[in-house]
């Protein structure tokens, strides 16, 4: 599977090959996951890591998640060039906009949730989805579950 | 060699008992030059070649160390184990309003030498070296405790206490330093990692140098902050 930008026609996989998707999204969860919260508001609170002013380049790089050194720069161009053209379920935000506020919003929060990163056909919605829930059935947590639109790969 | 405190019981149940023979510590320091050697010559000047996750948590700890700093005016600083030189990246961004006379040390030849080309310029200094060869205002260490690769617990403590004492004797107004919480131990590389609660090291150092401590926790890392002020 391979995220696809479907606007340009072109599948992630120009960007970072199947391989490549796999790793970054385990990294994301890794990262992510119950028991970095607390690393992560912190973090949050310190340096405002997520932010309107910064890319999600920058942040997912200063949190050393990239995908082998061969395809980092195709990454980042699909984080700061791709993405920031995909839609989202907020209308006043593109696809970059609302991960970035998504993860703002709740590492700001009292009480953060780990976040759980995932993929959705693009052709049944077409824009970046944010919401509460249980990923998987064997993470009892709620979780924020940030979905990016996805064709697979041909 | 410093004495240690045989008086100081450690969480684990045991006790110092008396200092190592200089010769131990002289293997442990060339078991910790090599480590960081080879991991900055595979990854580079970059967190994972000083052995750290990323950027962003390695710049949270120098938030709390750089918390013995009083930067409303010009200071001098020396930075124990200062790998490629990172801190010097963090102050140039959090605290350009200051003139601080920084002076970074490390077992590491090589990441010295990293740190030289990365910082050729900029009147910072950096040399190969156990301690700080000057007297500073202030000296830090970042994550200098956690990696004890195979040594014994009881060298290892030797060595925390040695450099102590050395941070001690080399700063005006007072060091800071971090450690692992038993917290940390619980991955697969927990038998090649120091981890201690506070109270040990923070009773050792209001004993050896009629100082105050502070504890800092509680900042999202499985660690813990010492700041010793004189």
């Amino acid at each position: 599977m391979s995220i696809n930008n479907e606007t340009q026609g072109e599948p992630m996989g120009m960007y970072i090959d199947d391989r490549g998707t796999l790793d970054v999204l385990s990294q994301l969860n890794r990262r992510f996951g119950h028991d970095e919260t607390d690393e992560m508001q912190t973090l949050q609170h310190q340096f405002e890591l997520f932010s309107p002013k910064r890319s999600l380049r920058h942040s997912f790089s200063a949190l050393n998640i990239e995908p082998q050194r061969s395809q980092r720069k195709e990454w980042h161009r699909f984080l700061e060039q791709e993405l920031p053209k995909y839609k989202s379920d907020n209308k006043h935000q593109n696809g970059h906009d609302r991960v970035v506020a998504a993860l703002k919003e709740n590492f700001e929060s009292k009480t953060p949730l780990p976040v759980f990163f995932t993929t959705h056909r693009k052709s049944e919605n077409e824009g970046v989805k944010v919401e509460v829930g249980h990923p998987t059935v064997f993470m009892p947590q709620n979780h924020v579950i940030i979905s990016i639109p996805t064709t697979p790969r041909k | 060699m410093y004495p240690v405190l045989d008086s100081v019981t450690m969480p684990e149940g045991s006790s110092y008992k008396g200092a190592n023979k200089p010769a131990d510590l002289g293997d442990l320091y060339e078991t910790i030059e090599r480590y960081y050697t080879r991991r900055v010559t595979k990854h580079g000047a970059t967190p994972l070649g000083a052995d750290w996750r990323c950027r962003a948590t390695q710049e949270l700890r120098f938030v709390q160390l750089l918390k013995i700093c009083d930067f409303s005016r010009p200071l001098s600083l020396n930075d124990v184990g200062c790998g490629y030189g990172a801190l010097v990246a963090y102050l140039a961004e959090r605290h350009a309003g200051t003139d601080v006379d920084y002076l970074g040390t490390d077992l590491s030849r090589a990441m010295i030498s990293r740190a030289k080309r990365r910082w050729r310029g900029h009147g910072r200094r950096f040399v190969v070296s156990r301690a700080a060869p000057r007297v500073a205002d202030y000296s830090v260490a970042s994550g200098i405790f956690n990696v004890k690769l195979e040594q014994p617990v009881d060298t290892w403590r030797s060595f925390v206490a040695d450099t102590l004492h050395a941070m001690h004797k080399t700063s005006r107004r007072g060091f800071a330093v971090n450690f692992m919480s038993p917290a940390a131990a619980a991955n697969e590389r927990s038998t090649m990692l120091y981890c201690t609660a506070p109270e040990p090291w923070v009773h050792y150092c209001k004993q050896q140098f009629r100082c105050s401590v502070g504890v800092i926790a509680n900042y999202g890392l499985r660690e813990f902050t010492l700041l010793i002020r004189f």
